[in-house]
């Protein structure tokens, strides 16, 4: 059952390849007129440095912190026997720190996401030391 | 007040953002940590290139045991000695013993006679794989950041494709250079993601686990990272000097292979071998089942102490043993190491174009980073004829100097000004 689960997803994504290029559009499209005017010239834009190192703490060190903080929580107070929550613990560890470090760099509330991710790990960590 | 469609296009050029940001801060070494990977899939396959022998057979009945008994005689002061059944028609009985004198390599013909194994090659992509053959725990868990990474960009990938379902079978293969690599780069990510996904996650998990299991023992157990580690890893023998004759190896296997009725073996480990506080591994693996196999325990007499079912133990266990099978692709046979070494590759090229398409971009702009796209070029060239160049000299100099020293070289002469 369980390797009809992982089958089941590794066959999609061979399957569409031959479908993916029977349908592909081999030939050079004919450019539109606006498309002919060169993409305009992009000046350099410079990023404030204080909110970029924001953001990199963020998405590292911080989103890092609160993950550990959460999946540490989960493993050791959750009601299951010891094997089972300390390697939900590790997943949610891992899953938690990407979407942080995704919220980190997407959400234009800087403070916000500093707030959230120091409160959680002051939360999740007193509370799973309690 | 803003519409719908500006606050979505906003959102989708800050999740663009964010995923060049991260995606061009980990590129190479996702590069390299995906192609090594791909390879390793077909680790027997390329040990079996390197030494062909001896040639893989059925091992005979007593072969784990006698093969056993030559390592350890060849190696006497060996703290812990593994042997690996074969596991696919390329595979070969290998032992590992490790002690103080470092690490020592056999491999086993079907008798289980004994002979050094040469395969430094297929053993560098391995270690480069899993650690960038930095010393531990450091080299596993930069392996993990970057898996941590990968999940991030492909989370935000999606995020920034708002025409996601729209554009599922959109490839213009005859269009210019830039369209034709965001086409394939978004579509081979899109139908890849499933695999992408649980490659991504599952090499994460293994790679950062050390974090976790650190606040967990500092919370739970006094800074014990090992005490984490135990319900995973069997019941404990308090170490015993005293002298104590090994068991026979193959009764000991028949008698676990018993256990899970239909399995067979997979690893047998001996720790502190000929001493009475020997404890013996053995894992067989179940026969229809995603997770590996259960692991049970014997002492010195030959008696069985524990097991730990990662096949028929708890729901954490059988995640554990899954994950693994899931991230190494040895659950299905050839030709699922197949379909991983497609999609491995896949994922490989996506790495590689993600910052292609970026540098162009750029360039399109009037932006261009000449010195940028000179070194990406050098490297993604660079790294798999570099692994080339250490493949053909393995036989006469150090694979991993042959390998950087390469590198470096055409990361130099990528970096040359063309004469035009």
């Amino acid at each position: 059952m369980d390797k009809a689960v992982a089958l089941a997803l590794l066959v999609p994504s061979l399957a569409v390849i031959p479908v993916l290029l029977r349908d592909a559009n081999w030939r050079h499209p004919q450019r539109r007129r606006q498309d002919r005017r060169a993409e305009p010239v992009e000046r350099s834009r410079s990023i404030p440095w204080a909110p970029g190192a924001l953001r990199v703490l963020c998405a590292g060190p911080l989103s890092a912190a609160a993950a550990i903080g959460c999946g540490a929580l989960l493993a050791v107070k959750a009601p299951w026997p010891e094997a089972d929550r300390f390697v939900a613990g590790a997943f949610l560890t891992t899953t938690l720190w990407a979407a942080a470090g995704v919220w980190s760099t997407t959400d234009r509330r800087l403070g916000l996401v500093t707030g959230v991710l120091i409160v959680s790990t002051v939360l999740c960590g007193a509370l799973a030391a309690w | 007040m803003v519409s719908e469609t500006a606050r979505a296009e906003r959102f989708t050029a800050r999740a663009l953002a964010g995923h060049s940001a991260v995606g061009l801060t980990v590129a190479a070494l996702a590069y390299l940590i995906c192609l090594t990977g791909t390879l390793a899939v077909f680790t027997d396959e390329l040990k079996l290139l390197e030494q062909p022998a001896p040639a893989p057979a059925l091992l005979q009945a007593g072969a784990i045991d006698r093969a056993a008994r030559a390592a350890l005689d060849q190696a006497p002061d060996t703290a812990t000695l593994y042997a690996l059944a074969p596991s696919t028609a390329a595979g070969r009985l290998t032992l590992t013993s490790y002690g103080p004198g470092g690490q020592q390599d056999w491999l086993a013909d079907a008798a289980g006679n004994i002979r050094p194994a040469r395969t430094p090659w297929t053993g560098f992509v391995d270690d480069l794989h899993m650690t960038l053959t930095a010393p531990a725990p450091w080299g596993a868990l930069a392996v993990g950041l970057v898996g941590v990474a990968m999940l991030s960009l492909i989370l935000s990938g999606v995020l920034a494709h708002p025409r996601i379902f729209r554009d599922a079978f959109r490839l213009r293969l005859g269009a210019p250079r830039r369209l034709r690599e965001a086409d394939l780069h978004n579509r081979m990510s899109i139908w890849g993601l499933p695999f992408h996904l649980a490659i991504s996650l599952t090499g994460a998990f293994f790679g950062i686990a050390s974090l976790p299991v650190m606040a967990i023992a500092a919370l739970q157990f006094h800074g014990d990272a090992e005490r984490v580690y135990r319900s995973l890893s069997g019941p404990e023998i308090p170490a015993d000097s005293r002298p104590a004759a090994l068991p026979d190896l193959d009764d000991i296997a028949a008698r676990a292979r018993a256990e899970l009725p239909g399995s067979t073996l997979y690893y047998l480990g001996v720790e502190r071998p000929g001493s009475a506080g020997m404890r013996i591994r053995v894992e067989v693996t179940g026969p229809g089942r995603l997770p590996r196999g259960d692991q049970i325990f014997f002492d010195a007499a030959g008696s069985e102490i524990g097991r730990v079912g990662f096949v028929t133990g708890s729901a954490g266990l059988q995640l554990y043993s899954g994950a693994a099978q899931v991230h190494f692709g040895f659950w299905g046979g050839l030709p699922v190491r197949i379909a991983y070494g497609v999609l491995g590759a896949a994922l490989t090229w996506i790495t590689a174009s993600g910052v292609t398409i970026w540098l162009a971009r750029r360039r399109d702009r009037g932006r261009p980073a000449p010195v940028l796209e000179r070194a990406w070029h050098g490297w993604t060239r660079g790294v798999p004829l570099a692994l080339a160049a250490a493949w053909l000299l393995s036989g006469v100099a150090s694979v991993a100097a042959v390998f950087w020293a390469t590198a470096l070289l055409l990361q130099v002469a990528a970096q040359r000004p063309r004469r035009r």
